[in-house]
């Protein structure tokens, strides 16, 4: 079943078809919102609140477009409106956000030093910079729906996705030539 | 890591990733469907139109009713003010006089009597 009967079923009152869209989308959701949210918290619960939009809300998807990159601006604004919001929580650095996300034990050094240089060298990004070549590279998206999903032509994320790529490669020197 | 704009860079989204991972998300997703099932959903357009319907109708026969008392009203205004031009009316003006000095205002109407006299 593809997303968009999912969506129609969902506002129809559909829970299990609410929860199989959950399903399919909250790791992606989960993880492109800890790359601009101000902590891991924050993005769990800006996805959390984006998720019972689409329940309470669902009518408002339009079935002809796709609903991965609708669902993303919903995530999207849930994060600004966390960042807005009266907690006035403070934006702690991307290093520091990445780095709570612990990644089990077992990992040796090496490992938790590729995972630091990966950190800052993301922070030195802009949100949608780090957005694009994320969802691009690590999500499989389309430039077509990171654009509809940023809300910038395709040119631009093509150009975000370069542009990011080299300057993770420049930062993350040594560990760059092991990715190879 | 490529520097071809269409090829996917697997080595560095596999790393992206293994770091963004928040893992868990079972959890997550359980904790958003209890949600879920204790939120209600808005209601769509066919059951506000339920809800509202005994209302809407309620609303327009009160408001017919309103409307077909004031046009009563106005109707037997009417035939009041008609039957009083035709009190006021000095015998052999014309109708259409009257109606005319009536219209140009106090003064016309105070004439008629001078112009019944000639």
């Amino acid at each position: 079943m593809t997303d968009a009967e999912l969506a129609r079923r969902v506002a129809l009152g559909d829970a299990a078809a609410f929860e199989e869209l959950v399903g399919r989308h909250l790791g992606a959701a989960r993880r492109a919102a800890r790359l601009v949210a101000a902590t891991a918290e924050d993005a769990d619960d800006a996805v959390q609140e984006a998720l019972l939009s689409v329940w309470r809300r669902a009518e408002t998807f339009d079935g002809s477009r796709p609903f991965r990159p609708w669902f993303l601006r919903v995530v999207l604004n849930a994060v600004r409106a966390l960042r807005r919001g009266p907690r006035g929580r403070t934006f702690e650095a991307l290093d520091e956000r990445v780095a709570a996300t612990a990644p089990g034990p077992g990992h040796d050094a090496a490992r938790a030093e590729l995972r630091d240089a990966l950190a800052r060298a993301l922070a030195t990004l802009p949100d949608r910079a780090r957005l694009a070549v994320t969802l691009y590279d690590a999500e499989g998206w389309s430039h077509r729906e990171i654009a509809t999903a940023l809300g910038v032509p395709e040119g631009t994320v093509r150009s975000d996705v370069h542009h990011a790529r080299r300057a993770l490669r420049a930062r993350l020197g040594a560990f760059a030539e092991g990715l190879a | 890591m490529t520097d071809e704009p269409d090829a996917r860079d697997d080595a560095l989204g596999r790393l992206l990733r293994q770091h963004l991972d928040a893992g868990d998300d079972d959890a997550l997703a359980a904790r958003i469907a209890a949600r879920a099932r204790a939120t209600p959903q808005r209601p769509r357009a066919d059951e506000l139109l339920a809800r509202w319907a005994p209302v809407g109708v309620a609303a327009a026969a009160a408001l017919a009713l309103a409307g077909a008392a004031l046009t009563a009203a106005g109707l037997r205004e009417r035939a009041a003010t008609a039957a009083l031009a035709d009190v006021s009316r000095p015998a052999g003006v014309p109708r259409a006089v009257h109606d005319a000095l009536t219209r140009a205002g106090g003064g016309g109407a105070l004439l008629l009597p001078v112009l019944e006299d000639r």
